[in-house]
């Protein structure tokens, strides 16, 4: 059941959400989203959201918790399916293949739209072999010389190679936080994937390690289109090109993340990225 | 979004105590500054080289007020991070105390003329033909001060509007002390003097200008810098 306590305390009395401000939509989607709702049995937990995930663009999701946003993330690779009560109406397109079609296989989904969360969660194995399960079931390599290359490859796009080079069948749990998180990087990037989410990936970590991963994001973006959860407004300012701004379950304001961080156009948006009451 | 921008309500109340705190610290600026330019232009008209040291002396406190001002916004910017309507406040305010600074500056320049009046035997009524100008000038400071003080832009808007009266105001003096140095060269000295003095009240107008036009940054996030006078209102529209 989602929570939507604290994002109620937000919520103003007078202040209307009726539709979406700002510009959603792009000549250059990787991901189209039209009228999504989504259920938890009977509470509706996604109210009509529209938005395009920009090619190779960064896009971060804000707003209070339970608003929705990472509910939403895991729409768009059917994370939610293995929720029983979850239902999810209207349309999520990659490249314009229907996400939700009966014939969509969500593991093969998966390996398009990769996954990142919040706490690092790399396999008990060795650093190899968490970089190296997603090309084996999805038969990325022919032979053992393939793989070690996708291997070594993922783990240098993720910028973790030269601190594990030579402790690869060590394992993956031993590393410290953030390197934890960028193998969960490269096992995502493994499997080639084309659009990366992201939920919350560096609030378990600190300052330093952050600010590698932000590195990180920005590099993926020339090869992959990317959208990050975050609670962190700074962040969100850092990394991210496009910022849409969820509330109460609504996508109340999407636009440039200069123009929504300097004079965004919503009241409900400015309230919150400035820390104020609704 | 409607224009007001709310500098309370925020989650953090000593946030709100800072940010009120600052914009009260620039209000008193602009009124110390509004006496130094009005102090400065009366020692001026009337020769009185007392009140004239007094407004060099206050100079030092417009300056010091400046600093203390830049302090307090950069704290905030390193502590709070402001986004937003906070940041543009901040941004606006940063910029609005060099004018006001400036403006201070261009008193202490009346204040030493009028120091010079005395002490070169002038008569002051030489001065009178600034005082025109210089009311025109004390009036359209007044207007941004109240205008920065309810964040009204269209009061920031008539403010701009008016400041071109203040240009034609300073484009005529300029005629007049032409014509008299013409007509008579043993005024070449004075009228020059009365130039000068006339150039940092005109001066005075640029700045609130400049002033206004942070205002409206500040309430509507458009920047209206560099756009002419007859487009602002479309612009703001847009």
């Amino acid at each position: 059941m989602v929570d939507i306590t604290s994002a109620d305390s937000l919520a103003s009395g007078n202040i209307v959400i009726d539709g979406t401000v700002g510009e959603c939509f792009s000549d250059n989607a990787k991901m189209s989203m039209r009228n999504v709702d989504v259920f938890y049995a009977e509470k509706q937990a996604i109210h009509d959201v529209s938005f395009d995930l920009e090619k190779n663009q960064v896009t971060a999701l804000i707003g209070p918790s339970g608003c929705g946003k990472s509910t939403f993330l895991r729409c768009m690779n059917r994370m939610n399916d293995i929720i029983p009560i979850c239902r999810v109406t209207g349309s999520l397109e990659i490249d314009g293949d229907d996400i939700y079609h009966k014939k969509m296989d969500p593991v093969l989904l998966r390996a398009r739209v990769g996954m990142v969360f919040q706490k690092p969660n790399p396999f008990p194995k060795s650093i190899y072999d968490n970089v190296a399960y997603g090309p084996k079931i999805h038969g990325l390599a022919t032979n053992k010389a393939e793989l070690d290359e996708i291997v070594v490859t993922s783990l240098k796009k993720a910028g973790l190679f030269n601190e594990v080079k030579d402790r690869l069948d060590e394992p993956g749990t031993g590393l410290s936080g953030g390197q934890q998180q960028r193998l969960c990087i490269a096992r995502t990037i493994a499997v080639s994937p084309e659009v990366i989410l992201m939920d919350e990936p560096a609030s378990a970590l600190d300052p330093i390690a952050t600010a590698v991963i932000e590195e990180l994001i920005d590099e993926l973006k020339e090869k992959y289109t990317i959208a990050i959860v975050t609670h962190s407004m700074q962040q969100a300012a850092r990394v991210s090109q496009k910022t849409a701004y969820f509330h109460l379950g609504q996508l109340v304001e999407m636009g440039d993340t200069k123009q929504i961080f300097t004079n965004p156009r919503h009241q409900l948006t400015e309230n919150y990225i400035t820390g104020r009451f609704g | 979004m409607e224009n007001d921008v709310h500098i309370a309500q925020h989650i953090s109340k000593q946030f709100d105590i800072e940010l009120e705190d600052v914009r009260n610290q620039v209000l008193k600026m602009g009124g110390l500054v509004e006496k130094q330019v009005r102090d400065g232009l009366h020692a001026l008209l009337t020769g009185d080289d007392k009140l004239a040291k007094k407004v060099i002396k206050r100079d030092r406190k417009v300056n010091a007020l400046e600093v203390q001002i830049d302090e307090v916004c950069t704290d905030i910017l390193a502590r709070r991070q402001p986004a937003a309507s906070d940041l543009r406040l901040v941004i606006s305010i940063i910029k609005t105390i060099t004018d006001l600074e400036r403006i201070g500056d261009e008193a202490e320049k009346l204040a030493i003329s009028a120091k010079k009046v005395k002490e070169n035997n002038i008569s002051e009524r030489q001065y009178h033909d600034v005082r025109t100008l210089g009311e025109l000038v004390i009036a359209n400071l007044k207007q941004t001060l109240d205008a920065i003080a309810r964040m009204d832009v269209e009061e920031a808007i008539e403010a701009i509007k008016a400041d071109e009266a203040v240009n034609s105001e300073f484009e005529n003096l300029q005629r007049l002390l032409i014509i008299k140095m013409m007509e008579d060269p043993r005024v070449i000295k004075d009228a020059l003097s009365i130039s000068w003095s006339a150039r940092a009240l005109e001066r005075i107008g640029d700045h609130s200008k400049n002033i206004n036009e942070y205002l409206i940054y500040l309430v509507k996030g458009k920047d209206i810098r560099h756009i002419d006078l007859d487009d602002i209102e479309d612009t703001l529209d847009d």
